[in-house]
Order: C-alpha cells, then sequence, then structure tokens
C-alpha cells in the first residue's frame, strides 16, 4: 500500500514538473483563456469551442497540445456556466441546469456570488477528480493490458451503447448515428486488404475522412447556422455583476452540494458514453429533494448552482480515464482528444501510461492546474467576459468562420479538407434539424475503424464463431454490463429520466 | 390530419436512403466471410443497419400520426445555411490563387449576408482586423505557409 502511494506521489511530481514547465504553464494558460473567450459566446458550447480551436494545437509539442486542448475544454466549459448565470444563455445542454438557480440568483443581483460559487464548485470538483484519475488510470490500464480483440470490441460496444442510452431523445435515432458515423469513418483505403472503399475516386479521401473536418464542420459550422436561424444574428443585453465574493452562508450551504455533485459527476461520468447534462440534472434534483426548502429551488439557491458545476466538471473530466487507460473516447470531446493524439503520432490505448508517463501524467497535473488557473483569472475577469458578450453575433460568426477554415486547411495543407468542412457543415445542420444528435455520430466515426479491425481479428481467431464474445470473461462481462443497460432504458422511470434531460 | 414536415419521418427516409445508398456504391467491394472478412463486410452491416433503422424511425413516426405539433420541422431559413457553407466555400477557391487577405475578405463578405448584414464601413473594418490578426498569429506566429497576397505572376 505505501509503495502504491509513494509511487502515486513520484508520478504526480513527475507529473507537474511537466505542466508546470514554462511552456507548458503558459500554453495551460492561453488554452483556459481561449476557451474561456470562445466558451462565453452564446451557443457556443464545449465541443465546438474544442473543434474550433484545435488547429492551434496542431504545430505545438505532443504534451502541450494536449495540455492545451485540455484547458480549450475546462474555459470554454467555464464559459457557458458564465453565460448561463449572466444572460441565461445555456451554451450547451449541461448548463442549461445551472441557468435555473444560477441565472436567478443575478436576476436578485446576485450574479457575482453565482458565477464564484459556479468556479468554486468546479474548482473543488475538478481537484477531486483528478485525483481519482491519478488513482485509478494506472490500474485501469495494467488490466486493459491484458485485452485481446474481442475484449476491445466488447468495451467498443459498451461505449457505443452507454451513448445510445444516455444520449436524448430517440434510441432508435442513436443508434443510426452510430451507425453512419462507423460508415464514414471506414470510408477511405482498408488497411487488411488495401482495398478503396467509398472514395468515389476523390484524393482526398484515400486515406479516409478527416477527424478535424468532420468535428468542425458537425460542431462549428452547423452550430453558426442554427445560432444565425435561431437569433437573426441579435445580440443580447447584459446586466452589470455586482459584489463578487459568496458571504458565508453561501459557503456552508454550497460545500455539502458540491461534495456530492462531485460524488455523482465521477460516477456517472466515467461511464464511456456520458454525456455531462444527466450528472448535472441528477445532482440538481438530489439537492432538491434533499433541501428542507425544494420549493426555493429555481429562485436562486445556491446549492442549485454548485451541484450542477460540480457534478459537470467531475463528469466531464472523469471521461479522461476511459480515454487516457483505454483509448477509448467515452463522449465526443474525448474523441477529438483522442483525434489530436492521433495526430500527433501518439497511439491511443492502455500503453501510453506506461510508454509516455510524462504525456499522461503532465496531463493529469495539467488539469489540476487548469481549474486553479481558471478560478484565478475568471474571477477578475469576469468583467471582461461581460463585455465580450457585448460584442453582435454578426461580427463574430465571420471571424470563427475564418478561423475554422484556416484551421482546418492547415492540418494537411490541403483545401479539400476545407470542402469537406462545408459538407459536414450542412449535414450537421440537417441532422439537428431532424432531431439526430451529431455526438453519438462522431463517437462512431472515430471508433468505426478501431472496432472494425478488433471485430475482424476476432472473427479471424475464432474461425467465424461469435460466440468468442461470450467464452472469454472480460468481453461477456462487458457485453452484460452493455445489455443491462439497453435493457435499463425499457424501464419506465428511466425512460422518464432521459425526457426530462430533453 | 397527416402533415409531411414529420422531422422523425424525413430522419428515417434520409438515413434508409443513405444505407441504400451505400449498398449500391459499394456492390463491387468484396464481402468475404465472418473468418475472413473482406473490405465490404462491417460498411455493409451498418448499411443495412441505417435501412433497418431508418424504416424503424419513420415506422414509428407513421403510427404515431405524422406532422403533430411537436414532432414538425422548425422553420427552415434558408439563408444562414446557404450564405455560410458558400464563404467556406469560397475561402477554399481562392485562398491558394489570390492569398489569404482576398480569401478572408471574400469570405466575410459571403458571411456576413448569412446574418444582419453589417454596414459596409463595419465590414471593411472587420476584414482590416481579421487580415491583420491572421497573418500575424498564423504566418508569422505559427509559420504556416500559406500565400498572403495574391502572386503577381499568372
Amino acid at each position: 500500500m505505501d509503495a502504491i502511494f509513494s509511487g502515486l506521489i513520484a508520478n504526480i511530481g513527475l507529473g507537474f514538473s511537466v505542466a508546470l514547465s514554462p511552456l507548458n504553464l503558459g500554453l495551460c494558460l492561453v488554452g483556459c483563456l481561449l476557451g474561456t473567450l470562445i466558451g462565453v459566446l452564446p451557443g457556443i458550447g464545449p465541443s465546438a469551442t474544442v473543434a474550433m480551436l484545435m488547429p492551434l494545437t496542431f504545430h505545438l509539442p505532443p504534451v502541450g497540445a494536449l495540455i492545451m486542448l485540455a484547458g480549450v475544454f475546462y474555459g470554454s466549459q467555464y464559459g457557458g456556466s458564465t453565460t448561463a448565470i449572466l444572460v441565461n444563455l445555456p451554451g450547451e445542454s449541461s448548463s442549461v441546469v445551472t441557468t435555473l438557480d444560477g441565472h436567478a440568483m443575478a436576476r436578485n443581483g446576485r450574479a457575482g456570488a453565482a458565477l464564484a460559487v459556479a468556479a468554486l464548485a468546479s474548482l473543488f470538483a475538478g481537484t477531486v477528480t483528478t485525483l481519482v484519475i491519478a488513482a485509478a488510470g494506472p490500474p485501469v490500464a495494467k488490466l486493459a493490458l491484458l485485452f485481446q480483440s474481442p475484449d476491445y470490441v466488447a468495451v467498443m460496444v459498451l461505449g457505443l451503447v452507454a451513448a445510445v442510452v444516455l444520449a436524448q431523445g430517440s434510441l432508435a435515432k442513436a443508434l443510426a448515428m452510430i451507425a453512419l458515423g462507423v460508415f464514414l469513418g471506414l470510408v477511405g483505403t482498408d488497411v487488411t486488404t488495401g482495398m478503396q472503399r467509398y472514395t468515389m475516386g476523390v484524393n482526398a479521401l484515400f486515406d479516409g475522412i478527416g477527424f478535424v473536418p468532420v468535428a468542425m464542420g458537425l460542431f462549428g459550422l452547423a452550430e453558426i447556422m442554427l445560432n444565425l436561424e435561431a437569433t437573426q444574428g441579435q445580440g443580447r443585453v447584459v446586466r452589470p455583476a455586482d459584489r463578487l465574493w459568496p458571504s458565508r452562508e453561501d459557503f456552508k450551504l454550497a460545500t455539502p452540494a458540491a461534495a456530492r455533485g462531485t460524488a455523482m459527476g465521477v460516477a456517472l461520468g466515467i461511464l464511456p458514453g456520458s454525456t455531462t447534462d444527466i450528472p448535472a440534472y441528477a445532482a440538481y434534483s438530489l439537492e432538491k429533494k434533499l433541501s428542507k426548502e425544494p420549493e426555493k429551488f429555481g429562485h436562486g439557491m445556491v446549492q442549485g448552482v454548485a451541484a450542477p458545476e460540480a457534478a459537470n466538471n467531475a463528469s466531464a473530466q472523469a471521461g479522461f480515464i476511459p480515454m487516457l487507460s483505454l483509448g477509448i473516447p467515452p463522449n465526443a470531446i474525448m474523441a477529438m482528444m483522442i483525434g489530436a493524439m492521433m495526430i500527433h503520432g501518439i497511439a491511443p490505448g492502455p500503453q501510453i501510461i506506461d510508454k509516455q508517463p510524462a504525456l499522461f501524467w503532465g496531463l493529469v497535473a495539467s488539469m489540476w492546474l487548469g481549474n486553479a488557473l481558471l478560478v484565478v483569472l475568471n474571477l477578475p475577469l469576469i468583467w471582461l467576459w461581460v463585455r465580450l458578450l457585448t460584442i453582435p453575433y454578426r461580427v463574430l460568426f465571420p471571424a470563427i468562420i475564418i478561423f475554422c477554415c484556416i484551421g482546418c486547411y492547415s492540418l494537411k495543407n490541403n483545401l479539400s479538407e476545407v470542402v469537406i468542412m462545408a459538407i459536414f457543415g450542412v449535414i450537421g445542420y440537417g441532422l439537428r434539424k431532424m432531431r439526430c444528435e451529431p455526438a453519438p455520430l462522431l463517437l462512431g466515426f472515430i471508433l468505426g475503424p478501431m472496432l472494425e479491425e478488433n471485430f475482424r481479428r476476432s472473427m479471424l481467431i475464432s474461425e467465424g464463431d461469435l460466440s468468442v464474445f461470450l467464452t472469454r470473461p472480460i468481453s461477456a462481462g462487458f457485453l452484460a454490463v452493455s445489455a443491462a443497460l439497453l435493457l435499463m432504458v425499457l424501464v419506465p422511470s428511466m425512460r422518464r429520466a432521459r425526457n426530462a434531460a430533453d | 390530419m397527416n402533415r409531411l414536415d414529420d422531422r422523425d419521418l424525413w430522419a428515417g427516409i434520409v438515413l434508409a436512403t443513405f444505407g441504400v445508398l451505400a449498398l449500391i456504391l459499394g456492390a463491387d467491394l468484396t464481402q468475404g466471410t465472418a473468418a475472413d472478412m473482406g473490405e465490404g463486410y462491417v460498411p455493409r452491416i451498418m448499411a443495412i443497419g441505417l435501412i433497418a433503422l431508418g424504416a424503424l424511425i419513420a415506422g414509428l413516426a407513421i403510427r404515431r400520426g405524422m406532422g403533430k405539433p411537436d414532432a414538425r420541422f422548425e422553420s427552415v431559413r434558408l439563408r444562414p445555411i446557404a450564405f455560410v457553407s458558400a464563404s467556406v466555400l469560397i475561402f477554399a477557391a481562392t485562398l491558394s490563387s489570390l492569398g489569404l487577405v482576398i480569401a478572408i475578405a471574400a469570405t466575410s463578405i459571403t458571411a456576413n449576408f448569412a446574418g444582419q448584414p453589417l454596414s459596409w464601413r463595419a465590414l471593411t473594418g472587420l476584414v482590416l482586423v481579421l487580415s491583420v490578426s491572421v497573418v500575424t498569429i498564423f504566418v508569422w506566429g505559427l509559420g504556416l505557409p500559406l500565400r498572403v497576397l495574391p502572386s503577381l505572376l499568372p
């Protein structure tokens, strides 16, 4: 036990020595700032922000690139909460809950306190989750080294099933999005046979459809189209914030709520396929149930801000566990992180912790630093974010489009990628209009080639016998959990919770 | 009364059509056997899955009665979608021959029509700010090999 503990200390020490190097610290800072900057813009959620800013990291060293990208991710989440509280505009579904009491607090003239509670609850959740990742990552990766192809297939199936179960709206649509994503992920030259699939003679497709144009099109461009359609390019009016620091009473109420929210977030977030909105909703309703005055929720209860913010942040970061230790992304943002790793030539998988300890532990340490930096930086900068909200969207969106174009082009210096991005922008718009979520599509897209390769290998070894998935204990276990999850959706109470989250 | 502007109905139709197209376009791919899969095996499974799920989605929409008020498409405005995608395509068309500055100007002008258009003065200001910042960040800062101005040679 002592040896494990001192090993952990040594590893965290290594992590901080990496994360605190001037370059990495600077990148973490820049990432957090840029993430918040884009994240506060109404209607641009963390997925879109990460997709848009990913190209800035292409030319950095791999560790720095991932640290910056992680910073962008926390920053954008924090930025989303800021707009949720100040102007009642949730950047994405998970901050919808924050608007309930956060914006109510702001209307009561307590915007500053609400923002500070959100930031501190997120920091608290981030600190705890970072420790969980540091403790759980290596054992999970050790276990994963025992995995063979059928087990990988099973764990990916679990991830995809969980994505379906936790997705909003129709099950059939979520499944179809995954199938579409896997299919699109397979376009290009088949690694095993060397044959081309669905490239239709287009050079740019020989190596497959690029991940970056797909992500930027589906999340970045589609978002702009939908925003313009919904708001017709209008700006929104913002109220000035008052005194910043929460009162002692606020702290007394918020601290246990943040702790419960964190526990909820980690527990749900570690599930592959989890989104951040379910934990946020779950934490909010738990607080409401525990409270002696549930009728006051929605009218500016500080617990109603602390718990969902903590849950949201904890679940988002817990997603790093399957991402870093199995190489399997649990959500769209982690899929983008995997994409970024592959762009830098790092093969995702359980070997990362052993082979690239500086990367793993540096990233873990930078997670905590990023959360701390956000609090230190953003509390004084709130006035700036509020001012930024006064820039009209019609000035911002052409700039965003141009940054998307340049970013997309610069990856391969190939303009076909920009055209592909435009096509996926239209596809993303159409899918959202038909209420098909793009997130499961992106997960399927990134998992598609891995899934096919492992499925093929499993079937080759078993000579075409599907029972191989049930005779190996690891894969049988994952498949059993997947089946249980699917069954759960058919139980009415779970279905109601999903619908309530819509 | 049944209405055809039901988004579930169309989601099903579009997805199933995509699946059918995938089968047709991939007709010449080798299927192989389960033990020795060809390049067409897994894509075909996905295409068949899309057809089945698409039919299911559309079927459920028909069964519950099409065009219930909460299942209709929200109003679609073509302006944002047309001009946003056009602006991206124009960027792709102009960058390599005419350089970054002209590409930024052309893209901004096109994108501007997607929302509530800015005045020409504001638009000029936006293009100037964007050109300077993009050249500073991406060309000088990150050293990307981008042509800044149009080449004088044909």
